[in-house]
């Protein structure tokens, strides 16, 4: 299965060919079959490399030069002055210790976390139990199934102008709703109030995160073998022994998936809040994403902005290798699953 | 790529005037002229703004023949950024129509040139205010595009008449008039509060007018903790909705007043049309009186709005002197009128602006008044205005919004915007 496996098997033919053909050529430069057979080995090795220079290319360009040239920004005294020119003065620490002691940063940084949890649970519990209720033969269950997704279709900006309508102070849909059935006795400042505007814009994204967790964990549960569901049904399990004892350890693989993914979609989310609130009331709806692009944009300080940036590239790097390693613990779990 | 252009057209010339030869033509063709290619950016998109510009621009180029003039627009809100990161790779366009509050940055980054000294370069009979934003170190760079703006009262005239209210001229009266004018379907103003520049703008005429200081290093002195109690006290008495948090001054809290739901808003000149569109005349449905102060004879001090042009290093002093005589030729009184009555703008010039009340109509007076006492926002602050501007927005938010005292929001921002001038 492993590279090294397929070497010699699947290269010997080649070599014999390759070394043969090369024999007739080394006679002239008086080389003996060894070192024809190992210029083959370099040219293949040479083409390999051509073959993959596009691709490194790409990679340092488009992944490396931005995170090398974030990274040397966040140690520079930068301002509009200095953007004229590829480097600017040398600010050690400075913008890393203006970020610490920055409270806005601060805040934003903990609202971020705060921000990704909630989702991520709101968006597993609502998602996984769409998920399940799928499974489940009703009326209208492909239309239901389908009209899930709608969320996942909108541009973002189109979402947090819905939701800027729906929660909207004078006239908003849901204040009207609950005034009508006698919930609220007046209009509740969804997204005025320091305090609850973090919350509106939760309860949007979860809606919007909700169809990823549903379509995944659906597949996740289509593949749940019958078999073993039947078994456990034969031994007497209840629909919740079953559910948590049987269905979610096979899952599991993808539910892990399903959450690191989630992460990383709701970690750098900006379109919605600057839709919704454009980070305010007095910058209560801050997160690393909207305030890095604030510090960078709209006041100039693109080294404060690289440095605050620096944080979520961070928290981007400890996510890359867990998710290799749960996808290759996952992938080694299901293909024994199966077997 | 301007060499480019230059040296194929050269190319263009030779294989012309040799087929020219070849055919035994004698002539002289008008090929002597070097084509020259000017680039420019802005972010204009109304329709009369438009046309105002392109007849300009195909004038321009009649009288220069050769010279092409390439407009790219630009959305507002990339612009500053577009126009940065231009400047980082030294490839800015030749022209460059900037928001006013982002002249002091473009000078700062060394990549556009000073109009002072240029032939034919004038302040004379501009408003200070419109000339001095692009004033850095004793040297101008820029010209205004169309004139400025600025805000003032507008109100509903049968909504006051009504409620037997007349038009506030200070503080006191505007918070009575307010709640008079409040009932259950409407509030007494529409204010601005988002997280935003326009929240700092609409606030200033306040503050600035209160004796508060250009620089905003006496925000937490009376000037300012008055100026922002009058707006708390506004939202706490009712007259303004707390929704303002999230209103932007066009089309947000302008749409609220259009639709009836508030009697009076603090906003510019720019909304004359769309006021008419709405069958809301100046005289009949609206009336105009400057920002109230706090007592009388104090005067309103509004902060200047509007674009200005500037002149990038790109091309060389040939480039440049053309794209001045670009602009240049913008300030004339004639095109001073043409190009104000298309954006909806003031004029730049104090003489021209008085021709122009003549010629447009009386809602304008207010605006044309207060110009002459207004202040560029970015004057002695340069590129350290947009952080100040941030933490007034934010104390603001913060004070409206109830999460911190009046006091309490605008000693915090006392201390960023020390450190801020500090720095």
């Amino acid at each position: 299965m492993s590279y090294a496996d397929m070497k010699p098997g699947a290269g010997a033919p080649a070599h014999t060919i390759s070394a043969t053909r090369q024999g007739s050529t080394s006679h002239k430069t008086g080389g003996t079959q060894k070192t024809g057979h190992l210029t083959a080995w370099r040219r293949r090795q040479l083409a390999g490399w051509l073959f993959l220079a596009p691709a490194i290319a790409y990679i340092l360009f488009a992944f490396a030069l931005p995170i090398v040239y974030n990274v040397m920004l966040s140690f520079e005294l930068t301002s509009p002055a200095t953007i004229g020119h590829f480097t600017a003065p040398f600010a050690g620490l400075a913008n890393y210790r203006f970020i610490l002691n920055d409270p806005t940063s601060t805040t934003a940084i903990i609202h971020t976390f705060e921000f990704t949890a909630g989702s991520l649970a709101g968006q597993f519990i609502i998602g996984f139990a769409l998920a399940l209720l799928f499974t489940v033969r009703f009326p209208g269950r492909t239309v239901g199934r389908s009209l899930v997704i709608i969320p996942w279709l909108l541009p973002l900006i189109v979402t947090g102008v819905i939701f800027k309508f729906l929660f909207q102070l004078e006239g908003g849909a849901v204040n009207q709703l609950l005034i009508d059935i006698g919930i609220a006795h007046h209009p509740i400042d969804w997204l005025d109030n320091p305090h609850l505007a973090l919350w509106t814009i939760l309860i949007a994204n979860i809606w919007l995160g909700v169809p990823f967790f549903t379509l995944l964990l659906y597949s996740a549960l289509q593949d749940v073998p019958v078999e073993v569901k039947e078994a456990a049904l034969m031994d007497g399990a209840g629909p919740w022994q079953r559910l948590r004892l049987v269905i979610v350890p096979i899952i599991m693989p993808v539910i892990e998936i399903t959450f690191l993914l989630g992460f990383v979609f709701t970690v750098k989310v900006f379109d919605l809040v600057i839709g919704l609130t454009g980070g305010g009331p007095a910058n209560a709806t801050q997160l690393i994403t909207t305030w890095s692009y604030n510090l960078s944009f709209q006041q100039f300080s693109f080294g404060e902005g690289a440095a605050l940036n620096n944080i979520l590239l961070v928290l981007a790097l400890i996510c890359a290798p867990l998710y290799l390693l749960l996808s290759r613990d996952s992938l080694r779990r299901s293909s024994g699953a199966a077997r | 790529m301007k060499l480019l252009t230059k040296t194929r057209h050269r190319g263009l010339a030779a294989l012309a005037a040799a087929a020219v030869a070849v055919t035994g033509l004698s002539q002289v063709t008008a090929f002597g002229a070097t084509k020259i290619t000017l680039t420019e950016e802005d972010y204009f998109n109304t329709p009369g703004q438009l046309s105002a510009l392109a007849a300009y621009t195909k004038q321009f180029e009649a009288a220069h023949p050769g010279v092409t003039i390439t407009r790219q627009y630009v959305p507002f809100a990339n612009l500053d950024t577009k126009l940065l990161t231009q400047a980082t790779g030294n490839v800015l366009p030749n022209l460059l129509a900037v928001d006013n509050p982002f002249v002091s940055t473009m000078i700062s980054t060394g990549q556009v040139v000073p109009l002072s000294g240029m032939k034919g370069f004038s302040t004379k009979g501009y408003y200070p205010a419109v000339i001095n934003e692009g004033l850095s170190n004793g040297k101008y760079y820029s010209y205004p595009v169309a004139g400025a703006n600025s805000v003032a009262l507008i109100y509903n005239i049968p909504m006051l008449k009504a409620a037997h209210v007349a038009p506030p001229k200070t503080w006191a009266q505007l918070v009575s008039a307010a709640k008079a004018l409040t009932t259950s379907t409407r509030y007494g103003i529409a204010l601005t509060c988002e997280a935003a520049e326009d929240t700092t703008w609409q606030w200033e005429p306040f503050f600035w007018g209160n004796g508060g200081k250009g620089n905003f290093s006496n925000i937490a002195s009376a000037p300012g903790v008055q100026a922002l109690s009058l707006w708390k006290q506004l939202v706490t008495d009712g007259s303004a909705s707390k929704a303002c948090l999230n209103w932007s001054q066009t089309p947000a809290a302008s749409s609220q007043y259009i639709a009836g739901k508030a009697a009076m808003m603090v906003n510019g000149p720019w909304n004359f049309p769309t006021l008419n569109l709405n069958h809301m005349y100046y005289g009949k449905q609206f009336g105009v009186v400057p920002v109230p102060v706090r007592v009388p004879g104090q005067k309103s001090i509004v902060p200047l709005g509007g674009e200005d042009w500037m002149i990038s290093k790109s091309g060389g002093s040939a480039a440049q002197q053309l794209a001045f005589d670009y602009i240049q030729g913008m300030q004339t009184p004639a095109q001073e009128l043409t190009l104000a009555k298309a954006f909806g703008y003031l004029p730049g010039k104090v003489a021209v602006a008085q021709t122009y009340l003549k010629q447009v109509g009386p809602e304008w007076k207010v605006f044309i008044d207060q110009t002459l006492y207004a202040r560029p926002r970015t004057l002695g602050l340069g590129v350290k205005y947009p952080k100040i501007s941030q933490a007034v927005w934010t104390a603001i938010q913060s004070a409206l919004s109830g999460q911190q005292s009046v006091k309490g929001a605008l000693s915090t921002a006392q201390s960023q915007i020390n450190t801020i001038l500090k720095g």
